[in-house]
């Protein structure tokens, strides 16, 4: 028995630490994308936060990932195990593939995978949660959206950002707010890596968060790098209030579902905010001919278009992280199908 | 009102979701399923806008 614990334990902490390098991109790579961070200090601050997230709203989440999907008793020992390898593995490729992976979406995954198998899913409370992702998504992308075409440059114009003396208050302003998304983070996220163990009766809520808050901050120096590269720099071009706007967004979308207790994605929110911004931004740059449904194109609007080199919106990359976030959950939820309903036939269960 | 295209399609989009959660208040329909309907609509919007007709700038031959 201690030595399943002891696996248990450690699964559970592989876990954190891909969702910890995960969410580190997430929360962080507005931050630095516009260059106002190294990549060691966001990882720092990011394991600082995430912890208190955890501690402080992660529990909500924790219980309806350990006993609001499945009835608690399902996640036995080996079952909590199975779950957590399933959602570390489907993670880890995420991360090996260097996009940003929904951590939530794939935990949930894999539960909802081995509720099926053993066919005690709650499938209302799926409903709901799977409700939530849709909303959500649409709700962050079309706020950021209408940020991005109605009140981008009058944001700019209001914060003065590109006076120097103004400087030290921008970059404060966005570590702040890039702590509140690594909180939120936190909060949403550490329960992809405990809940089942915390379901299953072996760990303590609290020990569970910790552990997980620590894994997590491990995982933020290990694998963040990689996944703050994709979100800040490739997605779309981040300036500091650009940065700013997304963040605030997407916390406050994540904290505000965290503590209602749905296991929302961060990476969703987050990622469709800076897509969402950048799109709204786009949308004010293509020739008016264009928008009035003219045929005809007049020069000046041909060399407009060649001279904006800011790529605001990047079409092949957004429909690759969506790619990602469809088929993620899918490899989790397949895996714990298969090896469950296999289990359950040859009576290990 | 001059409401250009993308203005349409940012007003379809909020309008599935909030139309849905309307729509689940005010009537007998579980709000669960409304706002579910709804964020589908506002789903096809947000295909159309990323996707069908994105803001990008396209490949044409100046004469």
């Amino acid at each position: 028995m201690e030595l399943l614990l002891a696996v248990g334990i450690a699964t559970a902490v592989f876990v954190g630490i891909n969702v910890g390098g995960s969410s580190t991109g997430v929360a962080f790579g507005p931050a630095t994308g516009s260059n106002i961070l190294s990549y060691r200090k966001a990882s720092v601050l990011m394991s600082l936060f995430a912890l208190m997230g955890g501690l402080i709203v992660g529990p909500n989440v924790v219980h309806t990932l350990g006993e609001g999907l499945v009835p608690s008793t399902s996640f036995t020992l080996g079952a909590s195990i199975a779950v957590l390898l399933f959602t570390g593995i489907g993670i880890l490729v995420g991360n090996i593939l260097k996009v940003s992976v929904s951590t939530s979406e794939t935990a949930v995954g894999g539960i909802v995978g081995m509720g099926v198998a053993l066919g005690v899913l709650n499938w209302s409370t799926l409903g709901l949660i799977v409700t939530w992702w849709l909303v959500s998504a649409v709700i962050s992308f079309w706020i950021s959206a209408v940020v991005g075409r109605y009140l981008y440059d009058r944001i700019v114009g209001v914060l003065q950002f590109e006076k120097a003396e103004r400087n030290f208050a921008a970059k404060a302003l966005v570590l702040v707010v890039g702590c509140y998304m690594a909180f939120s983070a936190g909060a949403s996220n550490v329960a992809n890596a405990v809940a089942p163990l915390v379901g299953a009766g072996v760990v303590e809520i609290t020990p569970a968060v910790v552990l997980g808050g620590l894994a997590m901050g491990f995982g933020a120096f290990f694998l963040g790098p990689r996944t703050m590269k994709t979100v800040g720099n490739e997605l779309t071009d981040l300036s500091l209030e650009a940065a700013l706007i997304v963040e605030l967004i997407a916390a406050t979308v994540i904290t505000g579902l965290s503590w209602a207790g749905i296991p929302a994605s961060l990476a969703i929110t987050a990622t469709l905010s800076v897509i969402g911004l950048g799109w709204g931004r786009a949308s004010r740059r293509i020739p008016l001919s264009r928008e009035m449904g003219i045929e005809e194109t007049r020069e000046k609007d041909v060399e407009r278009r060649k001279e904006d080199d800011l790529q605001l919106y990047n079409m092949e990359m957004t429909r690759k992280v969506i790619s990602a976030w469809m088929t993620t959950p899918l490899i989790a939820g397949i895996l714990a199908l298969v090896v469950f309903t296999a289990a359950a036939r040859f009576g290990l269960l | 009102m001059n409401f250009k295209y993308y203005d349409k399609i940012l007003l379809g989009m909020i309008s599935g979701v909030a139309g849905g959660a309307a729509i689940g208040v005010l009537t007998a329909f579980p709000v669960n399923l409304t706002v579910a309907g709804g964020s589908l609509i506002s789903t096809a919007f947000m295909y159309q806008g990323l996707f069908k007709n994105a803001p990008v700038a396209l490949a044409e031959p100046v004469n």
